[in-house]
């Protein structure tokens, strides 16, 4: 049946919806984010946030042209993983849109979401994934009917690294963009050294560490080092680990082919140094615009359009959150 | 390759072009060996590049020569250019651990014996640091470590249950059809303590292992 599949977003900080149609063409979301007024996300507050912002998405949404609610055919959303109250908002919403619409509901897995969107954007086939978000540090292949985990962060995200930081340098949420820049300004001025802003390097196997390199880099500010420079350093650090055991995949897997997912693949540097990896091993190296790589609806609806085709629906019994939802848990059946 | 200092080393076929390393298969003085070629890697900053570099090859001869010196089943150190970013290695005949268990040949035991080894080496004070099946070997159903370039000597305990935690992800990840295949692991690892090491304990090993594995996000 043609038309369009609605997705819904609300893993954490971002309230999102999207839409792709059947045939796999990709429409931007509408999404808001919630910013912590100090301090790190708090679940309750984030998820006040996705609620008092629903009716306007959803007006936002119905008013667009090319909207209308009869080409409506199924609803998915996030069904984990995440911050229980937040997911509960999209899922309640997903719920009701479902039922008045006399449409399927959709329970999706967020991680996988992220690779399906990216696959469907850059055409790639069969890529190991660095999933690079705030609360997520992962490397992931395709093996034996599921999305399998080959590495992935032992404490915090990458993501959550960074934004950790820049909350103990006064800067506000998100971080990331703002390490990004300072960093820029700093390399641009010349020859740089990491002689004197060395950080821990945290890579076990597949799996990597970033607490250490975190507390480090705030010391290194502490020991009067500037600020562009530290953070240029944690950049040149932390991407190198995330490239490294991306590399440890490509190797082990025997694919060859990486895509980039999550928030922190927005950064250009990172988008580079995975880039020079996969040259120099005769791979290639995909990521997709950046309104999908950051939390959208739209990655959502993607991988409920790839469910649908195989009638994999979700029952209203079956369609409650599961905050601790892992990207093996997801039997991937589509091509 | 660059090597051509090293004296009548012959290569034959690239092995494995590792995260780390190229590893070509040859002959040096008649005796096979393996060229293990550090090349830099372009995405690092130079200079984060040569310190790991330094680094994994400094630890690699070190742990290499004490694990010789053990009998420890493992590569020995033949040659060693460090501003060639090579070293030469004997050669260890077979097949890696990866391949072994996809081809499903392979003696019901095979898993129970590497928890003992990966003991023994834990037992001289010793990290691997990364515990992939592409860095153990089978040859003639004998296990072979390789790889020492992430090991750790005197590590601390988390060292020794992170082992266990890559060689976990790696066998949840790769070898889905031994659905048991960490447990079968950890009790070879438990077996084969030896009651008079000083080194950490089998159990507080594995109980740190588990601690490992309940903080990694979303844990089965």
């Amino acid at each position: 049946m043609e038309g369009i599949i609605l997705g819904i977003e609300s893993t954490a900080h971002t309230f999102s919806f999207g839409r792709v149609s059947t045939s796999g063409e990709l429409f931007p979301s509408f999404s808001s984010l919630y910013r912590p007024e100090e301090g790190g996300i708090h679940p309750r507050e984030a998820a006040d946030h996705h609620s008092e912002t629903t009716s306007l998405l959803l007006e936002r949404l119905s008013s667009s042209d090319d909207f209308s609610w009869d080409s409506i055919i199924a609803v998915a959303f996030s069904q984990g993983p995440g911050l229980g109250p937040c997911l509960r908002v999209g899922a309640s919403v997903a719920r009701t849109l479902s039922t008045r619409l006399s449409v399927p509901l959709l329970g999706v897995n967020h991680c996988v979401a992220h690779i399906e969107v990216g696959r469907n954007q850059t055409g790639c086939k069969d890529p190991v994934l660095l999933y690079v978000s705030g609360g997520n540090t992962q490397v992931i292949a395709r093996a034996d009917g599921r999305y399998r985990v080959l590495g992935e962060t032992l404490d915090i995200g990458i993501g959550n690294m960074l934004d950790k930081f820049a909350r103990t340098q006064g800067i506000p949420f998100p971080g990331g963009p703002e390490i990004e820049k300072l960093s820029n300004e700093f390399s641009e001025k010349g020859e740089t050294s990491l002689d004197d802003v060395l950080l821990p390097y945290g890579v076990h196997g597949m799996d990597l560490a970033f607490s250490g390199m975190l507390t480090s880099a705030v010391q290194k500010v502490a020991e009067g080092k500037s600020l562009g420079e530290v953070c240029w350093s944690l950049q040149e650090h932390s991407f190198a680990t995330c490239v490294e055991v991306a590399e440890r995949a490509l190797a082990h897997t025997g694919k060859d082919e990486l895509l980039l997912g999550g928030g922190v693949a927005c950064n250009e540097r990172l988008r580079n140094m995975s880039k020079m990896m996969c040259e120099d091993r005769g791979a290639e190296c995909f990521w997709p615009d950046k309104p999908y790589c950051i939390d959208n609806g739209t990655m959502i609806a993607e991988l409920g359009r790839r469910m649908l085709e195989c009638g994999l629906e979700t029952e209203l019994m079956d369609s409650g959150i599961d905050p601790s939802l892992r990207t093996d848990n997801t039997a991937v059946v589509w091509s | 390759m660059e090597c051509t200092e090293i004296h009548i080393w012959k290569p034959e076929i690239v092995l494995h072009e590792g995260a780390e390393a190229i590893v070509t298969a040859g002959s040096w003085l008649g005796r096979k060996a393996v060229l293990k070629y550090r090349r830099p890697r372009r995405y690092r900053h130079p200079d984060l590049d040569r310190r790991l570099t330094r680094q994994r090859m400094a630890v690699e001869a070190r742990v290499l020569s004490r694990l010789s010196a053990a009998g420890f089943p493992s590569p020995s150190l033949m040659l060693m250019e460090p501003d060639q970013s090579t070293m030469l290695l004997s050669r260890i005949e077979g097949k890696t651990l990866y391949d072994v268990l996809k081809s499903e040949e392979y003696s019901e035991d095979i898993l129970h014996s590497l928890g003992g080894l990966v003991r023994r080496l834990h037992e001289m004070g010793i990290s691997h640091g990364d515990l992939t099946t592409h860095n153990i070997m089978v040859s003639e159903d004998n296990l072979h470590l390789i790889d020492f370039g992430l090991s750790r000597q005197s590590p601390e305990l988390e060292h020794f249950g992170l082992d266990l935690q890559v060689l976990r992800e790696c066998l949840g990840s790769s070898h889905t059809n031994i659905p048991d295949a960490i447990e079968r692991v950890c009790q070879g690892y438990m077996d084969s303590e030896c009651q008079n090491s000083d080194s950490e304990s089998a159990i507080n090993v594995i109980e740190r292992f588990h601690k490992i594995v309940g903080r990694v996000r979303y844990h089965g």
